[in-house]
């Protein structure tokens, strides 16, 4: 087993909207897979700038890696993850 | 050298909603149903495996629920073996039973899978059911309607780019299932849907309706298996051979690899134990738990070409008057998915198509060969936690 360091940057995979979601998430959310440069493809959830709205996110397009809380509300707004956003979407 | 072992009782407990009753209480009537099928008595058991999944998270029985469960069905003493293993729970507990007397160890052993899934909360039990899938999936909101959507396991929207497949297409399963667990006393939802009534139901996850999707349910399946050369001291119908019984984990993957997905491999190295092919099946229940699984499972399980799973219902093959009926139950969606139930609800309703005892849902002639195939869980990589399948002979 070798450990690998991750990039900030992937190419999304696949993405739909959810309109249902455990307690402690707001709906509708976008909920993606990310192909990372490295080799693995993972789940992740997208940032909160990005209008959830269908046409945002297109397949294959490039994404960067952001850090931001879990989710805007009370159970999960302290817990931070990784969440991916368009590249061409707010600064670098 | 294994001896072969047949399945000689079943029973259930209804699909629904019971809020009254705890996990025992939904347990019992489906073992006693099981025993007194197979004419056997609390003391003729020499073990029993107990699937459940939820029950920990959702009623607080963290430990020991199958001792419970069958206490109070009045099982004492012998060994009993709690089986936890997601939405497979219950047919892993079958392979559990079938081992115990194909190894030698018990000649009569009992298979139960129960699950309780309304608490009065359902934000609660989407969230128990999260909490089968690997926790970095789970603590970011993924569900399982996802999963079937964009998993790359499965990822039915890739399917409309690449097979052309519509969304009239990803109603047609969850149609044909609901006339035939319209047929189905035992079934949650009896009532025969529309295409259009699919697909104008609110979405859960794009592309996804509500109709498409198996609800929350309670229930319970059991099943009593018995040494072939045992089984006449008990009962006089012909015992329901298990031909195989064949139990996979998931694999991690990356995305460029190219072998065959883990429900395929599980379901051909049932085939090779039982000495067929897919194309000798004279019905199948499978694990339509989003029912436009079922197009993609046709092709996994061998039953067609990639991408002519809508064709299968649209020539009426797999539906209940067809030459290969799938899901005569109903399936996840309408017979009921209470999950650590179904493997063995799926069991049950084979052996009564095999018997000729489905009543209106009867398939005719009688099948001699059929498959049940259930799974359940996700991990990080791209696949599911726990694949079954098992192939019955009569």
């Amino acid at each position: 087993m070798d450990e690998i360091e991750l990039g900030r940057t992937g190419k999304l995979y696949s993405h739909t909207i959810a309109h249902v979601a455990p307690q402690g998430f707001s709906t509708p959310f976008f909920q993606v897979f990310i192909d990372l440069p490295e080799g693995p493809r993972v789940f992740a959830l997208v940032g909160s700038e990005c209008p959830v709205e269908p046409g945002v996110l297109e397949d294959g397009m490039e994404m960067r890696l952001i850090v931001e809380p879990l989710a805007d509300t009370p159970e999960r707004r302290d817990l931070l993850t990784y969440k991916y956003i368009p590249m061409r979407h707010g600064g670098s | 050298m294994m001896r072969e072992v047949g399945i000689i009782g079943v029973g259930a407990h209804p699909t629904g909603r019971f809020m009254e009753k705890p996990l025992k209480a939904i347990a019992y009537p489906a073992i006693w149903r099981a025993l007194n099928d197979a004419g056997v008595e609390p003391a003729d058991l020499q073990a029993a495996y107990v699937g459940n999944s939820l029950g920990g998270l959702l009623t607080g029985q963290e430990g020991v629920r199958g001792q419970v469960v069958l206490q109070y069905s009045g099982i004492t003493g012998i060994p009993v073996v709690n089986v936890e293993n997601a939405c497979a729970s219950a047919m892993t507990a079958l392979r559990g039973a079938w081992l115990e007397v194909a190894s030698g160890a018990a000649d009569v052993a009992l298979a139960v899978g129960v699950e309780k899934m309304n608490v009065g909360d359902s934000a609660r039990t989407i969230g128990a059911l999260g909490a089968v899938s690997e926790l970095e999936l789970s603590e970011m909101g993924m569900q399982f309607t996802t999963s079937y959507a964009i998993h790359p396991k499965i990822n039915l929207k890739a399917r409309m780019q690449d097979y052309g497949w519509t969304i009239r297409d990803f109603a047609k399963p969850a149609v044909k299932n609901s006339s035939n667990g319209a047929l189905n006393p035992l079934a949650q939802h009896r009532r025969p849907l529309t295409i259009e009534e699919v697909i104008q139901s609110r979405i859960i996850v794009d592309p996804l309706t509500l109709l498409m999707c198996s609800s929350i349910s309670d229930g319970a399946a059991a099943a009593v298996v018995c040494a072939m050369d045992v089984a006449p001291r008990f009962t006089n119908k012909r015992p329901i051979r298990i031909a195989s019984c064949v139990l996979r984990s998931g694999e991690y993957r990356l995305p460029d690899d190219k072998r065959p997905d883990s429900a395929t491999t599980t379901a051909f190295a049932a085939y090779e134990q039982a000495g067929i092919g897919p194309e000798d099946l004279d019905a199948i229940e499978l694990h339509d738990a989003m029912a436009p699984a079922e197009l993609m499972l046709y092709e996994r399980l061998g039953l067609c070409s990639p991408g002519d799973g809508p064709k299968l219902i649209d020539d009426q093959i797999t539906t209940l008057r067809g030459r290969r009926p799938v899901n005569p139950s109903g399936g996840l969606c309408s017979r009921g998915h209470p999950v650590g139930a179904t493997g063995l609800l799926q069991i049950c309703e084979l052996v009564w198509q095999m018997r000729g005892e489905a009543l209106a849902r009867q398939i005719q002639p009688r099948p001699k060969v059929t498959m049940a195939q259930n799974q359940g869980g996700l991990l990080l990589g791209q696949d599911s936690a726990v694949y079954a399948t098992t192939i019955l002979m009569a």
